[in-house]
């Protein structure tokens, strides 16, 4: 190899010798000007070796020294150091005459090298002239990338200005990239601006700004970096790293710093917000492409929160019904399925508020529970759980049955979980509760448990969890009271008392266990009247009058009227008379003839005992409405019904609809209650009206309104339930609320129509329910303008195909399989549109024409939710009252003219009716 | 991670304590915020420390928030709040290797 190499210098050394003074072909010529410049040097090397070897002319060498000059450059550029200075040496011995042209290679090979003497040298010399000092100064600038090299450079002496900054530069880079530096790091006084190395000094300025997330700084230093300075070389990297897109291609060496230095988080910030918009504007395709982007972003990124991104990425897509295997495929693979998803599913199927979603809920809570004791979040059977345990069952418990009935028996299939097939089986609201009260004992879990064991069927299960509550929580009052209560229910008053007793004496002062003593001791005192064992009531008024009083006179108005009672039954003209004095100077003649005939009634006296009469004529209208007020609040506290339907209740409406009546809020809710309760529902609206004038409690009175309104008025008590709930959510009255939901689930099915409504909608409410102060007679009453509003709210987060193509949403990820086409066309036949607009609007419409006692008995009993076909027959029984011959042939009775809530009745009304989205009367209203 | 990142308030960011604290390291932790901002100097942040700490003390709380207080439609940006610091410090090497790295030829033309 060296002897080949030696015979061809010889022969390119004998050929310069030999250059000739001919002409070189143009062609040729041109040939490698063409390849230098397009930078294929080693082609162009070739080319002229050859050209200067046939024709050895003055003009060929001067192409093969530009040759010879683009390789060594390449060469360089390739960091091929050791070829690069080979292929100089040839140049250095055979054309001497061209080495001059060759000076900035040779000092480009010194730098490779480290060898910067001879470079610099020439600085020590103060008269060096300015020309050459600037041609050493730029070479420094564009060329030299070893500070320290520099810095150790022996042609200059150590205190050299250039030495001291290549020093501090080099100190002050490596301090920079290694960690947080003080200012102090950074002022860097050895590097004057006018130095060569000044961009150094910007550059590890705008290093340090990058780490202190100073990103304008950052970028400042950067735009003060020249641009032909070694340090311009980080100029892209460090713009990328800021988060601009460059659109630039990276080095490796570039695209390594990136990944090693680079800010994730500008980057994938920029792209998750690109996909929180996808997510807004609701378009699955989009919502896939911005994924794939996130997915290449994220590459890199520290692997938990690449993970967490992800799982919460999967939660969105599920919820927004992106197909799942789409937003896995667009994500690189599934999530890792661990408690924190499941967690974060649930909590998004918890937020989302239908009945559908609130079941896989329950599902996916109880997958989490399972995750989180694997992963050691909490122990089995520890605080966590029993914490989870009671939200699974309160979420368990307002399922409808018929779901519960399905994931009882693991036939549930669910979307967002992914369980499909798999066993869905969950422990019943029943154990759920008891595992909760086992793991956290609380108060708080006990009295979700009994409140759920009060609205099952059989008593006997509340009862045992009182007693479960009470071996747990012996300083607990409320099983107690639960016990007493349900004894007393039996009938069972000894028991009843002895666990009033045991009450009492776990806590003397407490207002509710003098309530109840009150009311057992009214009940045990109404048993023996209806026994007509009088002697045996003298002992309970005796009772009766040591226990404390809320308000004064009430005790011992109530043993008054028991003792008119008891002289009544005895038929003891005398006491009687003078019980009856006491009373009516107690507690006045309203309160007092409301408390008789309330005690006649649960005492069950019947005719042989009639109240005295008060002459309601002549009793001013207010005085009525307290007397009531009065004698309900007595009512409320013994738990004693208080009937209101009498001839005078309109005077006491008419005194209701008075301005500035003397009655706060809270004595009119307890009449409100009591009207309610005996099916006074005229009285209970009215009261509703004075209650919304008042303004103090608008969600309770509009909840009184929305159980007061008649049945067919569905829109107005949709209307008045929402602003309630709405209300009572904004006053965290989570009792109220509870109670509002309950009626809604039993008016409008689990989950339904009680997402949130917009503000103006609930004033809009709130000012129309104000000025319906009327009851409403018939269906065509009182329609509100604010029914298309709340028509629409209610429908805005509708989950069914339609609406949700009415929203632009895709449909079709509902499961097909579950639903039957034919089924759906057998339904249609049974349950089509037609039989829903007609038959609930011609039973209302006959309903509408019964007297109004019987209306109320037929609307409480759909609204206790007694068996249809139960109702039916008593619809049946009422229409034969009023029209005996129903069904024969002599019978004049005609079936009243169909009307219904929108009016169809009248053209005006069907103008209305087009002009708004009300709905008809739907079938689950009636029953 | 606060096994809750993703939701606007965060009690042991606030009272600077890590999820597993317990009983006695939260109570430090929120008398040691207390005297850092007291309420006549700094109300708004003694208002949330004392949220943070009102949520922390009671165990079924803890509980409660540590199960529920995640937010599914909390923002993805609000994930990478951990991520805010996350410039790593890689050392002069990689940062010398682009300097060294030439992009023109050496004739002056670029660097």
């Amino acid at each position: 190899m060296a002897q080949k190499q030696i015979q061809r210098s010889t022969s390119a050394a004998s050929a310069s010798a030999g250059v000739g003074n001919g002409h070189t072909s143009p062609e040729s010529a041109e040939r490698v000007r063409e390849l230098i410049a397009g930078r294929h040097s080693k082609a162009a090397l070739q080319v002229a070796k050859d050209l200067h070897k046939r024709e050895a002319t003055a003009e060929s060498e001067t192409l093969l020294v530009n040759a010879y000059r683009a390789r060594i450059e390449d060469l360089i550029r390739l960091r091929m150091t050791v070829e690069a200075k080979a292929l100089f040496e040839i140049v250095r011995q055979r054309f001497p005459a061209a080495v001059p042209r060759f000076s900035e290679i040779e000092r480009e090979l010194c730098v490779l090298d480290g060898r910067l003497d001879g470079i610099v040298a020439p600085l020590r010399d103060p008269n060096l002239a300015a020309a050459d000092r600037e041609r050493i100064e730029t070479f420094i600038r564009q060329r030299i990338d070893d500070l320290p090299a520099l810095a150790a450079v022996s042609s200059l002496p150590p205190e050299h200005r250039l030495r001291a900054a290549a020093s501090a530069l080099a100190a002050a880079l490596k301090a920079v990239t290694e960690g947080r530096v003080d200012d102090e790091t950074l002022a860097l006084p050895e590097v004057s601006r006018r130095s060569p190395l000044a961009s150094w000094k910007a550059l590890v300025r705008a290093i340090a700004s990058y780490y202190r997330h100073e990103d304008a700084e950052c970028r400042k230093w950067l735009g003060a970096i020249s641009s032909d300075s070694v340090p311009a070389r980080l100029i892209p990297s460090m713009t990328a790293m800021l988060g601009a897109k460059t659109g630039a291609r990276f080095s490796p060496a570039e695209a390594r710093l990136i990944a090693a230095a680079g800010d994730r988080g500008a980057a994938l910030r920029a792209s998750l917000a690109a996909l929180e918009s996808t997510f807004a504007a609701k378009k699955n395709q989009a919502i896939l492409d911005a994924v794939r982007a996130f997915t290449a972003d994220s590459i890199g990124l520290n692997a938990p929160l690449r993970e967490r991104l992800r799982q919460h990425i999967v939660v969105r897509c599920v919820m927004q019904h992106v197909p799942r295997a789409a937003a896995y495929a667009a994500l690189g693979g599934a999530p890792r399925l661990d408690a924190h998803y499941y967690r974060l599913l649930a909590r998004a199927l918890d937020e989302a508020h239908f009945a559908e979603s609130s079941a896989e809920a329950v599902i996916v809570w109880d997958e989490f529970r399972r995750a989180a004791i694997r992963e050691n979040w909490f122990a089995d059977g520890g605080l966590e759980d029993g914490v989870l345990s009671l939200h699974i069952a309160e979420a368990v418990a307002k399922l409808p049955g018929d779901v519960i009935e399905e994931m009882a028996e693991g036939e549930m299939s669910f979307y967002a979980s992914g369980h499909g097939s798999r066993n869905t089986k969950l422990p019943s609201a029943h154990q759920l509760y008891e595992r909760a009260c086992q793991a956290d004992p609380s108060t708080e879990a006990f009295t979700a448990w009994l409140r759920w064991a009060k609205k099952q069927q059989s008593p006997k299960i509340a009862d045992d969890v009182a007693e479960q509550w009470r071996k747990a929580r012996s300083t607990d009052i409320q099983p107690l009271l639960h016990l007493m209560d349900s004894a007393e229910r039996r009938n069972a008053l000894k028991k009843s008392l002895k666990y009033q007793e045991e009450a009492e004496e776990l806590d003397r002062l407490n207002p509710a266990v003098h309530r109840a003593k009150a009311r057992l001791l009214v009940s045990a005192a109404l048993r023996h009247l209806r026994e007509r064992k009088t002697h045996l009531v003298s002992a309970e008024i005796e009772q009766l009058l040591t226990v404390p009083e809320v308000r004064p006179g009430d005790v011992s108005a109530l043993a008054r009227a028991l003792g008119w009672c008891c002289a009544a039954v005895d038929e003891d003209k005398t006491a009687r008379q003078e019980r009856e004095a006491e009373l009516l100077g107690a507690i006045g003649p309203v309160a007092a003839d409301l408390l008789f005939a309330a005690l006649i009634r649960a005492a069950e006296l019947g005719a042989r005992v009639l109240a005295p009469p008060i002459g309601a004529k002549h009793i001013p209208p207010p005085d009525l409405l307290l007397g009531a007020i009065r004698a309900c609040l007595l009512g409320d506290w013994v738990g004693l019904s208080i009937p209101l339907l009498f001839g005078w209740t309109d005077r006491l409406i008419d005194a209701l609809r008075q301005p500035n009546g003397s009655a706060d809020a809270a004595q009119l809710l307890v009449l409100g209650e009591a009207a309610l309760s005996d099916s006074a529902r005229e009285l209970a609206y009215a009261v509703s009206s004075a209650g919304l004038a008042l303004g103090t409690a608008n969600a309770r009175f509009l909840f009184l309104r929305a159980r007061a309104l008649p049945t067919w008025m569905d829109t107005r008590r949709e209307g008045c339930l929402c602003a309630a709930l709405e209300l009572a959510r904004r006053e965290r009255d989570s009792e109220l609320a509870g109670k509002i939901l309950d009626r809604f689930n039993g008016w409008f099915g689990p989950g339904e129509k009680t997402n949130f409504h917009p503000p103006e909608l609930l004033s809009a409410i709130i000012e129309e329910e104000l000025k319906f102060t009327k009851f409403p007679r018939s269906p065509g009453d009182d329609r509100p303008r604010y029914g298309a509003q709340l028509a629409s709210a209610s429908a805005g987060k509708c989950d069914c195909p339609k609406c949700r193509t009415k929203r632009g949403e895709p449909a079709g990820d509902w499961d097909e399989d579950d639903w039957d086409d034919d089924e759906e066309d057998d339904l249609d036949d049974v349950f089509g549109p037609a039989f829903e607009k007609a038959i609930p609007g011609a039973l209302a419409a006959i309903v509408g024409t019964l007297p109004f006692a019987a209306q109320q008995r037929i609307l409480n009993a759909i609204e206790a939710g007694e068996d249809p076909l139960k109702i039916l027959e008593t619809i049946d029984r009422e229409v034969r009252k009023v029209a005996p011959g129903l069904g024969s042939r002599g019978s004049k009775w005609k079936p009243p003219k169909r009307t219904t809530d929108n009016g169809a009745g009248s053209n005006k009304n069907r103008n209305q009716q087009n002009a708004r989205p009300d709905r008809l009367p739907v079938q689950h209203t009636l029953f | 991670m606060n096994p809750n990142s993703a939701t606007d308030f965060d009690p042991y960011a606030t009272l600077g304590v890590s999820p597993g604290a317990g009983d006695a390291e939260i109570r430090t932790a929120y008398l040691a915020r207390l005297k850092e901002f007291p309420p006549d100097r700094a109300p708004a942040e003694f208002e949330r420390v004392r949220d943070a700490y009102d949520l922390l003390r009671d165990r079924r709380r803890r509980a409660q928030y540590t199960l529920f207080g995640i937010d599914p439609d909390a923002p993805l940006e609000s994930l990478l709040q951990d991520l805010e610091n996350q410039r790593p410090f890689a050392g002069p090497a990689p940062w010398l290797a682009v300097l060294k790295e030439r992009k023109t030829n050496i004739d002056g033309n670029g660097y």
